[in-house]
């Protein structure tokens, strides 16, 4: 038998039932639609993760200024000790041997003027080599420098929503801009770097040299933290061991109290919510796996009724000439091609929410090839499979009998 | 051309044994018109299926053209029913959803190799039942008579050396059963063998032998100088 005529012959039976055709394929194209959707939404999260543990910057670690706990999944300052200083953190550039760069960190909200108009947004204080760790640019002007840092200097590299927010988009470099009554001359915009992990924006913020923002802002002589970079991913694991000494001996802390500080491993913190995105990635496509499957009995159902239906018409071409092989390939191929016009449609259907879901959410658009892939394939194979047992029956009617069947 | 001889079928149903034919001996001669009569129930459905080879006997030999067919499996029945049995039916047997031309191709379907004239033979034939107006028409758009017709075209589309018809006027009117008949009759004076089942006996005029069945068992046999 030929296959052309053959799958001429099944569409045309297909598209004369067009509302029968329309639902089996339906439930298939839901199974599908909803696995390329779930798997892609959970592939763009996980993207979306991986994208912001890079902007956090590599092989990082953070020392926090006192005591921290873990519960609830995410870590809650406990205490806060105002013993971490600029000190501690040359001394960590210094001494610590897998330690590359150490920069002190001090960032609160202030309120900043431009032009009598008040806005609220953040100001962090840091030492220059804040714009290597996060992998900071200067999308115009400049950034300052380890003289500015010395000097103490009034300078400011301002987040694009604060260009945004603060000077309504217009250029910023050369203004003055007033932090907490202090005055600042702005000299460069920062580079975007988007939401963090929780979503907060990471572009509403100002840079200043971390001396200028402690004395003339803040009024303290200690940090908030202090962000290390080791020098490969091996000194990740031994750099905790090599700092906690230094800073206890910084600190004069007796051998049986408590750390007043916190290091805190970034990369590990956001791997476990990594692993959590992709756990729910596994799960809900799994659950649509089954609503697939659900589509694979719809099939089972429809063909059963089909064949029950034009029994006289298997009859028929048993009578012309039929074997029982090309009545079972033929509705084989129904089914096939009903799971696969389903699988079709189901993938753009899960394609086109794809898209959507990952503009509404802000992730990045990934294509789920695997998935889809997989999916089609699925769906293919399980038109086939729970096509097998009505094809079978058919094939094993009767030519008498199927002929003079009633109906 | 066929020889049956002893041929038995009896139906289990139900763990019941129902015998219905009983040692039926006939041989047709190659152009032969044979009427098939005989009241309801005495197996003429089931003597046509063995014909046709869609059932086989319980017992008995049938020989097709000297080939013994009882022992043949099923995809070399199917090649014997496409290639040299063309089937008439009484409730015509059409696909409703496809044209009358694909009908009319059908059988070609499961014909290997794929005749490369095959279109050429379904149009002509269609031509020489006069529907050669009506081949892009579905089936519901003809009349009773213009279906079967149809039928008759798709049963002599492969050029098969025996038609079967199964009381092929059952459910036409007289007008359209003259025209169904007349059609035979070239078919037969073709030199064609027909086996046709009826009931009317002015049906059966149209044949060269009418053989009548009762109770499984052959009750006469009349050949006619046609």
């Amino acid at each position: 038998m030929n296959l052309t005529r053959t799958i001429v012959i099944s569409l045309d039976v297909l598209l004369g039932h067009k509302l029968r055709t329309l639902l089996s394929c339906g439930g298939i194209a839901i199974g599908v639609a909803a696995v390329v959707l779930m798997v892609g939404a959970g592939q763009a999260a996980e993207e979306d993760v991986v994208g912001k543990v890079r902007s956090m910057g590599t092989n990082l670690l953070l020392v926090q200024a006192g005591r921290f706990r873990a519960f609830g999944g995410r870590t809650h300052q406990v205490a806060t000790y105002t013993t971490l200083t600029p000190t501690d953190a040359r001394i960590i550039e210094r001494k610590a041997p897998g330690a590359s760069l150490a920069c002190g960190f001090v960032q609160r909200g202030v309120m900043a003027r431009y032009q009598g108009v008040r806005t609220r947004t953040s100001l962090a204080g840091a030492d220059p080599e804040i714009f290597a760790i996060r992998g900071i640019a200067a999308d115009r002007g400049k950034l300052f420098t380890d003289l500015d840092e010395k000097s103490m200097a009034r300078v400011a590299v301002v987040g694009p929503t604060v260009v945004t927010n603060i000077f309504n988009g217009a250029d910023p470099i050369g203004q003055t801009l007033e932090i907490n009554k202090v005055l600042f001359k702005v000299i460069g915009v920062a580079s975007a770097r988007g939401q963090d992990l929780s979503g907060n924006d990471q572009d509403d913020i100002i840079y200043a040299p971390l001396s200028a923002a402690m004395v003339r802002v803040f009024h303290v002589t200690y940090l908030q933290s202090i962000l290390v970079q080791a020098d490969g991913p091996e000194s990740m694991q031994t750099l905790p061991d090599e700092m906690t000494p230094l800073l206890r001996r910084s600190h004069r802390l007796k051998p049986d109290k408590d750390d007043d500080f916190t290091i805190q491993d970034q990369a590990q913190i956001m791997q476990s919510e990594q692993e959590t995105s992709q756990a729910f990635t596994v799960l809900i496509g799994s659950v649509a796996g089954v609503s697939l499957f659900t589509g694979g009995v719809g099939i089972l159902a429809v063909m059963l009724i089909s064949i029950r239906e034009r029994t006289r018409e298997i009859g028929l071409r048993r009578a012309l000439g039929a074997r029982r092989r090309d009545i079972l390939y033929q509705f084989l191929l129904e089914a096939g091609t009903l799971a696969g016009m389903g699988g079709v449609s189901g993938i753009m259907i899960g394609l086109g929410g794809n898209i959507l879901t990952c503009r509404i959410a802000g992730w990045p658009v990934v294509w789920p090839w695997n998935a889809t892939l997989y999916a089609f394939g699925i769906s293919v194979a399980m038109g086939i499979l729970f096509g097998l047992y009505p094809a079978r029956k058919a094939a094993r009617l009767e030519p008498a009998t199927a002929l003079h069947a009633a109906g | 051309m066929i020889e049956l001889s002893g041929i038995e079928k009896t139906y289990h149903t139900g763990g019941v044994d129902t015998p219905v034919l009983h040692g039926i001996n006939i041989s047709i001669e190659e152009g032969e018109f044979v009427a098939l009569m005989g009241p309801s129930g005495t197996g003429k459905s089931t003597l046509m299926n063995i014909l046709g080879l869609l059932d086989r006997p319980t017992a008995g030999v049938y020989k097709l053209a000297g080939q013994d067919l009882t022992k043949l499996d099923d995809n070399k029945l199917s090649t014997i029913r496409n290639k040299r049995v063309g089937f008439v039916f009484q409730l015509f047997h059409l696909l409703p959803r496809v044209s009358v031309l694909q009908n009319v191709l059908l059988p070609f379907l499961y014909t290997d190799p794929y005749p490369t004239d095959a279109r050429d033979r379904a149009q002509s034939l269609l031509k020489g039942v006069g529907l050669q107006d009506r081949m892009y028409f579905k089936p519901n758009a003809l009349s009773g008579g213009q279906q079967q017709r149809v039928a008759i075209a798709r049963a002599l589309v492969n050029e098969p050396a025996l038609i079967l018809a199964d009381e092929p006027t059952g459910n036409l009117d007289s007008v359209a059963s003259q025209e169904i008949l007349e059609i035979f009759d070239r078919i037969h004076a073709q030199g064609r063998t027909i086996v046709m089942v009826t009931h009317e006996a002015e049906i059966a005029a149209h044949a060269s032998r009418v053989i009548t069945l009762k109770d499984g068992c052959i009750a006469s046999d009349e050949k006619r100088g046609s």
